[in-house]
């Protein structure tokens, strides 16, 4: 034992020594004091989880202890390994100590040394929280009981297996190398399993699985709220006990094994190879008589840098590393595109554009650690292998030397791409889409990837020649990096201060890279004339023989440097400056820059000076006539339009509020009206009307746009007006009238820094005053349309309503639009090079207009829309239009919205889902479905201008969609949404940072308004009856379609919901809009046995409750009494099931408690499951379902 | 030989010195002065430096090869500033360092190929006959397609030499050369060194007074930075003929001699040893007159410069 202890403690020792110790302590205190500091940069306001308490410590350090199996990996495998590097391994072997004490008390050491330095972490952490831009309400009291909790149940393990595995990898292999080799395939195939297993239907076996209890522990918080959070820690029960009992049994059979059977003394066996006995006979010395001499310098330099090229480039590509770094790359790229992003779990065809993307995502940080890691080695390897000595003294020239590493370190870069490129093509090959685009792979990668990875390179090579040592200068490199991403935060927002960046730029494949390219070759001549600049500089100071420090060698740089050198920097300088200067004139004098905060000071002032007139009486704009020419060339829209104004309300009309976006210039003209105030700065004007606008009476306002874009952006690019695929809704175009109130900030903390009280929010439901307008606006009300939009004549232009007439004249093609009935103001215009496919359907024309290479979906889009046509028009009243134009538009939006009969769909989705497999989820035609069905709910009735208002267009859209699935595919194949809009739900609560609102007021949450409501609204029509359900809607529509004075509210929809109702389906509202009922069922047992008369009969015991959180929190029990579906399945529901899978669905009435059922069933289920489609909201639908066994 | 030496013996202001060491000091930011006013002409043919560990010998070798810059003085090599324009003096350049590396997994020919690239041996040809010639020289063509890192001590220290000789330098600057030969393959290297010696400078550092002794025509001792001797070894040696003395000594008595001022060193002889001294006449009765040899001289100024 004696023994052990000094081997522990020369282990401990030794270690906490190296300077690895030391930057890896450093690395950690850091990344969990920034990860704690920055964590409040996404929150927005109200409650939320807080930075320190018990969910955020946990989060840290189970995060960081998985990713600290990396420095688990160094120690412990230093320790295995050490004595054989340093050839001690013939002293060490000689002494008396059992090989299990050595072996003992070098991994205990190790181990120790691990928590050692991962206590920086706590530590970070502790210090992260009192980050002074931490809000106080963010922050709670320090506690221990958390620190506790995490280190005995998560970091002591997580770090005991790392170091035994690592451990007993590295003794086995018995290299470092092959330990990371083993390392890196382990994180890979824990990355891939922990995507793969992300599934709502796979979590419980992640949960057991995953050997850092991390998906055992988001399994047990996963749907907690944020008070929840701040409070609770989770139980040591169930998965998360399961977990870390069967991983810590694993280390420690690994151990015993490793103890009982490890024979150090066999690995001398296969040692080094002993070097040859190297005497022989001596030829005479004698040297030819004609030698060769050094040639002069010009031709001898180029030869040099080749050959210096190969060696450095051998060096890096050649080296494990590389093989390593090449490996990960490929399976964090495998694991990425695996894990099928997209909606609902549906994955796209991989376009060459998302694969560049994949790439891009998969190398950003591996980059990172590359630059570091590599420009260190590289700038230090001759003088680590100590061949320095011999190189320098050659007739080199520096700039040899250096350019020769900057080359191989380049070589690295783009190998890696090329390796990510490789697997890319065989993805697609493998995936069945062969238009590999190799032209976009090398724009985008080239462009958005390399360039700058390759001066970051430079930089990182800089930084390493000038820095002392390569730890120092590889912490200097992450310096740089933290340095860089906080930059904006520090003032330094315009990437003219930002090294090797440039504004976003991104790919479409509608539009290429349009007008992000001339931004992006701007910068990155800017920057790539820097970094030549540090080129010279770099070389200038290249460490050339021994002991000559910076400052001798910055003396030498008139000789290193040279004239052809200073001549080389003052040009580069002089372009520096000269591209600087260039891009400067685009972005701040052709256009306005604002940074961020610039924005939100600009908002902060709107609202300031014009809130005043929110209130205000407005005119109406009934009707709207405008030439629109859209010139996508040039990017630039001009109009010249009219208003049709009329004062509808009870009282004359004197002044009102005149506004527009501000990259518009805008003229105006009105009957008796001037600007009696103009706000500059906010693009808006004061409108007083000499002649004050009488009721009832109308007048014409006539105003001209011009819509510039000039030179190029720095920010807040106008990615509306574009070469192929413009799309600008009139809000953006034309004139508002009246007080914008979605420019009003609603970050608490934006707002108390420009002295804004916090925001009042929505208005309330109640407030009466808000009914005369819809959400969308105070001037988005019914109007008559007419429009004419030209475009390029080889563009389509597609505005709302009947195509009365497209002519073309000179390079110009003209296009007449007018509505037949008013539609909402609130419309757009489109255009584009796009093909069409058209059909016509019981007299409406559907056309879908899309890029022609994305014409995968295009039929499936057609069918949707004649299946919602018909389906709604049957439910819900006519189709009011006779034009159904859905357009595609450049990826810079990722939504489909719907206007009057027209729909734009955003490439990103939709238009490139592949639906080849029959089990993903058909989400073309639900969001296609969705969209139609706010024909109806949004165009049809508008919602007022009060809290709520969401749930008539958003929730009731929603369910259309699900209405309509069902009825055409059934409710077995719906609840593969209903899955995943249960878990958006339930995980959209649990990241609420406000108070849950209640569905009937809510504020604009898309997990309420879409998730909740249509969830409920499906669970309603199971409650009362579709028909019913859809009696009242129609009733709500017949009520309010042609109503332009008043808007419906949630109110008016719960009348008539309830005027349907009998007293059951009443509660059921009323739990529905009103509280946040919470339901958990579970199946406890399912025993089934063959019947003597044929048939079965299945014994179940069912456990049911429901809470009320409307109050917050878990909630409080409330009594339950409800007919809830109990199934007989062939299938688990989650399978996922088809129709014939489900062989019988009993409505049984299920109270709070325990109970039991007796089913019957002629065909042998499979499985039982309460609720199989999804109709209740329940806490944790995964145990809803059981596998039936059976007695006898 | 010895004609030779003799006719190299000359003062360090001869006109046809083609390397001039001039007021050279070193002071490193920790620790005394590593150079202290090094002034030396040296003239083709093989110089000898001679000093202790820690002399300052490497410092000044380093300076002389371009690898370190002088805190004052200056070098010129054919009138060539060696700190203002080290490129021009690598180009006449040879040096095998004391301790030097190599890169992992490069075969001994493809490295020095390499450093015969580095060197600016650009035409393929001449250059392979130059590699090849240096590694049969050498004896290393055998092993030429192993990795210069599996090589043993004497193995890379011929490894050493080859590259210190590629592109027929004018400048050879070899540091402890001979460190980790066999006597086989130290005599070799004298022999290489000797021939290649008539037209250039070779500078020899090293602590073995044998190695001077047998190639060099002139010699300079270094001792704590400082030139305390330099010139031809035999007429160095003439200086301390008939003031040098030797005693066998019991070893009971050696401590008492050996503190003696005038005593220089004390040889073994048949196990027995035996004390030198240098005195104008014989210190004691039973010291005999000895003759002296580059040994004595060099521990005779070690002792003079404590």
């Amino acid at each position: 034992m004696n023994v052990l202890a000094s081997l522990f403690r020369f282990e401990l020792n030794y270690q906490v020594r190296q300077p690895a110790f030391f930057v890896t302590t450093l690395l950690l205190l850091g990344a969990s004091f920034f990860a704690t500091a920055s964590a409040d940069l996404q929150r927005a306001r109200g409650i939320t989880t807080t930075v320190n308490g018990p969910y955020a410590v946990v989060m840290t350090h189970l995060v960081l202890s998985i990713i600290a199996m990396f420095l688990v990996g160094h120690f412990v495998g230093r320790a295995a390994t050490r004595d054989r590097t340093h050839d001690m391994d013939g002293l060490v072997l000689t002494t008396p100590v059992p090989t299990q004490t050595r072996l003992l008390g070098q991994l205990l050491g190790a181990g120790a040394v691990c928590l050692l330095a991962f206590v920086a972490v706590s530590i970070g952490g502790a210090a992260g929280a009192f980050w002074p831009d931490i809000a106080a309400e963010q922050r709670g009291p320090f506690r221990l009981a958390p620190y506790l909790w995490v280190y005995l149940v998560i970091v002591l393990p997580n770090l005991f297996f790392c170091a035994v595995m690592l451990y007993s990898l590295a003794r086995v292999v018995r290299s470092m190398m092959g330990m990371y080799l083993g390392l890196v395939a382990f994180f890979v195939f824990y990355e891939v399993g922990t995507e793969l297993l992300n599934n709502p239907g796979l979590r419980s076996l992640a949960a057991l699985l995953d050997p850092f209890g991390f998906s055992a522990f988001i399994d047990a918080t996963g749907y907690w709220t944020a008070e929840e959070k701040n409070q609770l820690l989770a139980p040591v029960t169930g998965p998360l006990l399961l977990n870390r009992v069967l991983w810590l049994c694993v280390a420690a059979s690994t151990l015993s094994l490793l103890l009982r059977f490890h024979d150090e003394r066999r690995e001398r066996a296969s040692g080094k190879r002993a070097s040859r006995s190297d005497d022989a006979k001596a030829p005479a010395l004698v040297l030819p008589q004609r030698r060769a001499r050094p040639s002069v310098r010009g031709a001898s330099g180029v030869r040099q840098f080749m050959a210096r090229t190969r060696l450095e480039t051998t060096q890096l590509i050649g080296s494990p590393a590389f093989l390593i770094l090449s490996l990960l790359t490929s399976f964090l790229l495998i694991a990425g595109l695996l894990a099928g992003d997209g909606f609902y779990g549906t994955r796209s065809w991989p376009l060459t554009r998302m694969l560049s993307e994949s790439i891009q995502g998969a190398l950003s940080l591996l980059i990172l650690i590359v630059l570091s890691y590599y420009a260190a080695e590289s700038v230090w390897r001759e003088r680590q292998v100590g061949v320095s000595s011999l190189i320098d003294a050659t007739p080199v020239h520096n700039a040899v030397l250096y350019l020769s590493k900057l080359i191989a370190l380049w070589a690295v870069i783009i190998g890696l791409c090329v390796v990510g490129v490789g697997i890319a093509v065989i993805y697609q090959t493998a995936s069945g889409y062969t238009d590999y685009e190799w032209s976009v792979y090398a724009q985008t990668l080239s462009l958005q990837y390399l360039l700058p990875a390759m001066f970051i390179a430079v930089l990182s090579m800089l930084i390493q020649i000038v820095s002392p040592n390569k730890y120092v200068g590889m912490l200097v490199f992450a310096g740089y990096v933290v340095t860089s991403l906080v930059l904006p935060q520090l003032g330094l927002e315009h990437h003219l201060w930002r090294y090797s960046e440039g504004p976003e730029a991104i790919y479409s494949d509608m539009n290429g890279l349009d007008h992000f390219l001339a931004p992006l070759l701007a910068y990155h001549l800017y920057w790539g004339v820097f970094a030549a600049a540090l080129v010279v500089v770099g070389y200038g100071l290249w460490p050339r023989g021994t002991g000559i420090g910076l400052l001798a060698r910055a003396y030498a740089t008139r000789v290193t440097v040279g004239r052809s050198g200073a001549l080389v920097l003052a040009l580069c300088l002089a372009a520096f400056a000269a591209t600087g200067g260039y891009i400067h004139h685009n972005t701040n004098v052709l256009n306005d820059y604002r940074s961020a905060d610039a924005t939100l000071d600009w908002r902060a002032e709107y609202e300031r000076e014009l809130k005043a007139f929110q209130s205000a009486p407005l005119p109406k704009i009934r009707a709207v006539s405008a030439e629109v020419a859209i010139y996508p060339e040039s990017r630039r829209v001009t109009v010249a339009g009219q208003y049709r104004l009329r004062n509808e309300t009870a009282a004359p009309i004197g002044e009102f509020l005149l506004s527009w976006d501000t990259n518009n210039e805008v003229t105006f003209a009105l009957e008796n009206g001037r600007a009696a105030r103009r706000f500059e700065a906010l693009s808006a004007v004061l409108v007083t009307l000499d002649e004050p606008l009488l009721p009832s009476a109308e007048r014409m306002l006539e105003f001209t746009v011009d819509r510039r874009n000039e030179g190029f952006r720095e920010r807040e690019v106008d990615n509306r007006v574009v070469a192929n695929g413009t799309f600008i809704n009139n809000q953006e175009l034309l004139l508002r009238i009246g007080y914008d109130a979605d420019q009003e900030l609603q970050d608490a903390r934006d707002r108390a820094r420009r002295g804004l009280d916090d925001w009042a929010g929505l208005a309330d439901l109640d407030d009466e005053t808000q009914y005369g307008r819809t959400y969308l606006g105070a001037d988005v009300h019914e109007v008559d349309l007419d429009v004419t939009v030209s475009t390029h004549v080889d563009q389509t232009a597609i505005a709302p309503g009947r195509l009365l007439r497209e002519w073309v004249d000179g390079e110009r093609r003209f296009f007449h639009y007018r509505t037949d009935r008013p539609i909402l103001n609130f419309f757009t215009v489109l255009s584009g090079d796009y093909a069409v496919e058209t059909v016509v359907h019981n007299d409406v024309e559907i056309a879908v207009y899309h890029h022609p290479e994305h014409d995968m979906n295009v039929a499936r889009m057609i069918e949707a829309t004649r299946d919602s046509l018909d389906y709604f028009g049957a439910e819900f009243g006519p189709y009011q239009y006779q034009h159904v134009r859905i357009v595609e538009f450049p990826r810079y939006e990722s939504f489909a919205q719907s206007f009057a009969n027209t729909i734009p769909y955003s490439e990103d989705i939709g238009f490139v889902a592949d639906l080849r497999d029959a089990d993903t989820i058909d989400y073309v035609y639900s969001v296609t479905a969705h969209e139609l069905a706010h024909q109806w709910w949004g165009h049809q009735i508008a919602p007022a201008n009060v809290q709520g208002g969401t749930v008539l267009s958003e929730s009731l859209a929603q369910y259309s969609a699900y209405m309509l699935i069902q009825h055409r595919y059934g409710p077995a194949y719906l609840r593969r949404f209903l899955k995943w809009e249960l878990d958006r739900y339930l995980r959209g609560r649990s990241n609420e940072t406000d108070e849950e609102q209640v569905l009937m007021r809510t504020e604009n949450k898309s997990y309420i308004h879409y998730q909740k409501g249509g969830l409920v609204l499906y669970a309603l029509q199971d409650v009362m009856g579709a028909d019913r359900l859809h009696a009242a809607l129609r009733d709500l529509l017949d009520s309010y379609r042609d109503d332009l004075q008043v808007f419906p509210t949630t109110r008016d929809l719960l009348a008539r919901l309830r005027a349907e109702a009998d007293p059951a389906s009443a509660a059921f509202i009323e739990d529905g809009f009103e509280r946040i009922m919470i339901y958990d069922f579970s199946v406890q047992s399912a025993v089934g046995r063959a019947r003597p008369s044929g048939g079965y009969q299945i014994e179940v015991t069912v456990n049911a409750g429901r809470a009320d959180a409307t109050a917050g929190g878990r909630g409080t029990p409330v009594e339950m009494d409800e007919q809830i579906d109990v199934g007989l399945l062939r299938a688990h529901p989650d399978a996922p099931m088809t129709a014939e899978d489900v062989i019988d669905v009993t409505v049984s009435r299920l109270t709070d408690g325990t109970q039991s059922l007796t089913l019957y069933s002629d065909v042998q289920p499979e499985f039982v499951s309460v609720d199989p489609f999804l109709k209740r909201i329940d806490r944790d639908a995964d145990d809803n379902t059981m596998a039936v066994s059976w007695s006898d | 030989m010895l004609a030779e030496a003799v006719s190299a013996a000359a003062s360090h202001e001869s006109a046809d010195a083609m390397l001039v060491i001039d007021a050279v000091s070193k002071t490193y930011a920790k620790g005394p002065l590593a150079l202290d006013n090094v002034s030396l002409s040296i003239k083709p043919g093989l110089f000898g430096l001679l000093g202790p560990n820690g002399a300052g010998k490497s410092t000044l070798m380093r300076t002389l090869a371009t690898l370190q810059q002088p805190s004052s003085g200056s070098v010129h090599f054919d009138g060539v500033d060696v700190v203002a324009s080290p490129e021009t003096v690598r180009r006449s350049l040879g040096y095998l360092p004391q301790d030097f590396g190599v890169y992992p997994r490069i075969s001994a020919y493809r490295l020095l190929d390499h450093l015969a690239i580095l060197k600016g041996l650009t035409d393929k040809a001449q250059r392979r006959d130059e590699v090849d010639a240096l590694l049969h020289k050498t004896n290393l063509y055998a092993d030429r397609k192993r990795s210069v890192s599996t090589f043993s001590g004497g193995m890379r220290q011929r490894f050493g030499i080859a590259q210190a000789l590629l592109g027929d330098p004018r400048l050879v600057i070899v540091d402890e050369p001979t460190a980790g030969l066999d006597p086989a393959e130290r005599n070799r290297f004298h022999t290489l060194l000797a021939e290649l010696s008539r037209d250039k400078v070779i500078l020899l550092s090293t602590h073995i007074v044998d190695d001077v002794e047998e190639l060099c025509a002139e010699v300079a001792i270094l001792v704590r930075g400082r030139v305390t001797r330099a010139g031809a070894p035999a007429s160095l040696v003439d200086a301390l003929r008939g003031k040098l003395w030797s005693r066998r000594v019991p070893r009971a008595e050696l401590e008492a001699v050996a503190s003696d001022p005038r005593h220089i060193a004390t040889r073994l002889s048949a196990g027995e040893p035996v004390v030198r001294m240098v005195a104008d006449a014989a210190p004691d009765a039973g010291y005999e007159p000895a003759v002296p040899d580059l040994e004595d001289v060099y521990f005779h100024t070690l002792k003079t410069a404590q």
